[in-house]
């Protein structure tokens, strides 16, 4: 648990102070178990005031539960039971960790009869049915009035809404993609493991004692220990309780283990991806080696009689199970391991090209990218970005964006990363607010980066971009854009943007970009000076 | 843009309907006040009325509709610019994908919440009801009930877990009743 955990606790108290938000933020940003955690307190919170309000208005409250009698009738959890009633027993000073250990050490509630507990269990599994009937009566009916109320609220804001006679337009590829959950779960009674996180394309066999079956695992769906599934076609991304990532090409057949941190490859290649603290010792196992990472990237392919080790990124540790013999690797190192024979080799990057396609569909999805506004506060300065030149003459010293509140509006509405980009006049230093007259034009720049596995001959940055009301001309890269001049500065405009596409000069690394942007500032239409701004979104693709 | 007909605001009102508690929450997290959140809220209805021809309807509208409260969160923080943010844009962002990636099922989460808190009694509920509906911080419950500030506060972390393990109970024996 993170030192900062007790800000969760403070914050859902009340008692948290403006100066714990910084620790506060960067605590969430930490792990995304963390924001998980976060997210699912504030919302218990807003749901238990809203119930217990309701509880305290309504003058039908629900049915007093007697606690000895609901066990012995088996209407409750009987563990649960213990549970609070220790809990109410305990509600002094003792430490928490006395409570702890006690809940830990109660495997079967203490106040049942051994041989109560097997009819227990039975009448458990139906009661509990009824009384989750029950329950869910119970709530339907209850909030009936929000309900009402919501609905009255919309029908009257349509009626009263400005229709005009401004056409919106469609909103570009929005919402993301339909991520259903999974409708096939492990047994209740079993942790999970893992999660199927994503899927391309993919298309899962059906396994001889009925594993899976095609159209049952859908991204979200839980895996349980011990799961074995065959991807047929396409790709797939499972993640572990821990977090490590596991990307799967068809065809490959992986099984889950007892553990969260680790899987077994009977077939195919996958490539596994550690970025979470608590995912480090992630272990994949492969006939004859097990590799473990050690917080990197890497690749385990199985082609006909042979088991090969990658690693991209960071280091790993390849184990023999039979003899124990430990081999450490790095980063553009490979082991291959054939007939019990193994060899070991310093490759090239290039070598490990079998990965390339796995790497690929997933870097469509996640680009490293420079992210104006993300986690970027006002006032601050954004070193993605910078502005190089003003009216086509490069600036002596490149000048630094510095976040400001209109920046906010632009949050674009996309599945991409995006950003948008703005340069008040205001901090235009030799060219402030209102004597900037005429053509106005800033040249952006910023830096992609195309990760070291992917072939730059192979890849192209597609992307979108719109300016704000004032757009003449767009140059990027120095190749200039048709735009559509004057268009009106309104998010419901901005899936309209222009489509470009680079795809010339690109290298591993860092490959800059400039956009320059020519605004007619103080026309007779636009007779204000304001800003100049630039909306961006990008996506990696790969033939 | 036209008018939603007669069929698309029916269809509309059942949608948000159902949509309209998982999105007031996620307002919430971000925006605690509840003055500020239902401004919020209301914006956001008024943008789906207005966005509601471009909606498909083979997509899931929970994300759908989130992803306009993030840009009216976002609006919202510009427009008062001159209030202390206390979470940063990125987080803002971060906490609609995870609405928006329906991973939790909020619903489900809602139902066996309110059947776990019916079951409360004495003391855990007492301190529930003052911090939850009455705002009232550990340190003035503790003057209430007749306890230590640190108690309340060791109380308050014991109960929500304990319901917190209610939940995720219930919401498993509810997966095991439907096979």
């Amino acid at each position: 648990m993170s030192d900062a955990y007790h800000l969760l606790e403070a914050y859902l108290n009340g008692e948290i102070t403006e100066a714990d938000f910084p620790a506060f933020n960067a605590w969430l940003r930490e792990d995304p178990e963390h924001l998980r955690q976060w997210v699912l307190a504030s919302f218990m919170s807003h749901e238990l005031a809203e119930a217990l309000a309701q509880e305290a208005n309504t003058p039908e409250q629900p049915p007093v539960i007697d606690q000895a009698g609901a066990a012995r009738q088996g209407v409750m959890d009987a563990e649960v039971l213990s549970l609070l009633e220790q809990i109410e027993a305990a509600s002094h000073d003792a430490p928490l960790r006395e409570i702890d250990a006690v809940r830990g050490k109660e495997s079967t509630p203490s106040r049942l009869r051994s041989s109560e507990s097997i009819e227990l269990n039975a009448a458990l599994r139906d009661l509990r049915w009824a009384a989750g009937k029950l329950a869910r009566q119970w709530v339907v009916s209850k909030p009936a009035y929000l309900a009402y109320a919501a609905l009255v609220a919309l029908l009257c804001v349509a009626l009263f809404v400005d229709w005009g006679g401004e056409d919106a337009g469609p909103i570009a590829e929005w919402p993301p993609p339909d991520t259903a959950p999974g409708v096939e779960t492990p047994s209740p009674f079993v942790l999970p493991v893992a999660t199927l996180t994503a899927e391309y394309d993919a298309a899962w066999a059906l396994q001889p004692g009925g594993d899976q079956r095609p159209g049952t695992i859908r991204p979200g769906a839980p895996l349980g220990p011990n799961q074995r599934l065959t991807l047929t076609e396409g790709f797939a991304e499972i993640t572990t309780n821990r977090g490590a990532k596991v990307l799967l090409e068809a065809p490959a057949t992986i099984e889950t283990t007892d553990s969260d941190n680790a899987i077994r490859l009977h077939r195919g290649k996958l490539v596994g991806k550690c970025e979470t603290e608590s995912s480090k010792g992630f272990t994949v196992h492969a006939p004859g080696m097990d590799v473990v990472d050690l917080g990197t990237e890497f690749g385990v392919d199985l082609p006909e009689g042979e088991v090969i080790a990658v690693v991209f990124s960071g280091q790993i540790k390849v184990v023999s199970p039979e003899t124990q013999e430990k081999v450490l690797l790095d980063h553009g190192q490979m082991m291959r391991l054939k007939a019990d024979q193994p060899e070991r080799f310093f490759i090239e990057p290039r070598v490990g090209q079998q990965f390339n396609q796995l790497h690929l569909q997933f870097s469509k999805r996640k680009m490293e990218l420079p992210g104006t506004g993300v986690g970027i506060l006002e006032g601050q300065v954004d070193p993605n970005w910078q502005v190089v030149a003003f009216n086509g003459l490069e600036m002596d010293t490149p000048q630094s964006l510095v976040q400001n509140p209109l920046t906010h509006v632009h949050q674009i509405i996309t599945d991409r990363p995006a950003q948008w980009i703005t340069w008040n006049l205001d901090n235009a230093g030799d060219h402030p607010a209102g004597q900037a007259k005429g053509r106005v034009a800033f040249t952006f720049r910023t830096q992609i980066n195309i990760p070291d596995s992917v072939d730059p001959a192979y890849a192209r940055i597609a992307m979108r971009f719109a300016a704000d009301n004032q757009l003449q001309a767009m140059y990027i890269n120095g190749n200039r854009i048709v735009v559509e001049e004057e268009s009106p500065i309104d998010l419901s405009r901005i899936e309209a943007p222009r489509f470009w596409m680079i795809d010339d000069h690109l290298v591993r690394g860092q490959n800059t970009i400039d956009f320059e942007v020519v605004n007619i500032q103080n026309s007779e239409r636009f007779p204000t000076a304001g800003h100049v701004a630039l909306f961006v979104d990008w996506q990696l693709i790969v033939n | 843009m036209t008018r939603p007909t007669q069929e698309q605001s029916e269809q509309l009102a059942v949608l948000w309907t159902q949509a309209q508690p998982v999105v007031s929450a996620y307002i919430r997290t971000l925006l605690p006040d509840y003055h500020q959140a239902e401004e919020v809220l209301q914006r956001v209805a008024v943008t789906l009325v207005r966005k509601f021809e471009a909606y498909d309807p083979d997509r899931a509208f929970v994300p759908w509709a989130i992803g306009f409260a993030r840009f009216e969160v976002l609006r919202y923080r510009r427009d008062h610019a001159t209030d202390r943010h206390r979470f940063e844009s990125d987080i803002v962002g971060q906490v609609a994908e995870l609405y928006q990636s329906e991973d939790i099922d909020f619903a489900g989460w809602r139902e066996a919440l309110r059947s776990c808190v019916g079951r409360l009694q004495g003391r855990n509920r007492e301190v529930l009801k003052l911090r939850y509906t009455q705002d009232e911080s550990p340190t003035e419950i503790a003057k209430e009930m007749n306890m230590s500030s640190n108690a309340v506060r060791q109380l308050l972390h014991r109960v929500r877990a304990s319901l917190r393990q209610c939940i995720e109970r219930a919401i498993a024996g509810k997966g095991a009743d439907r096979e």
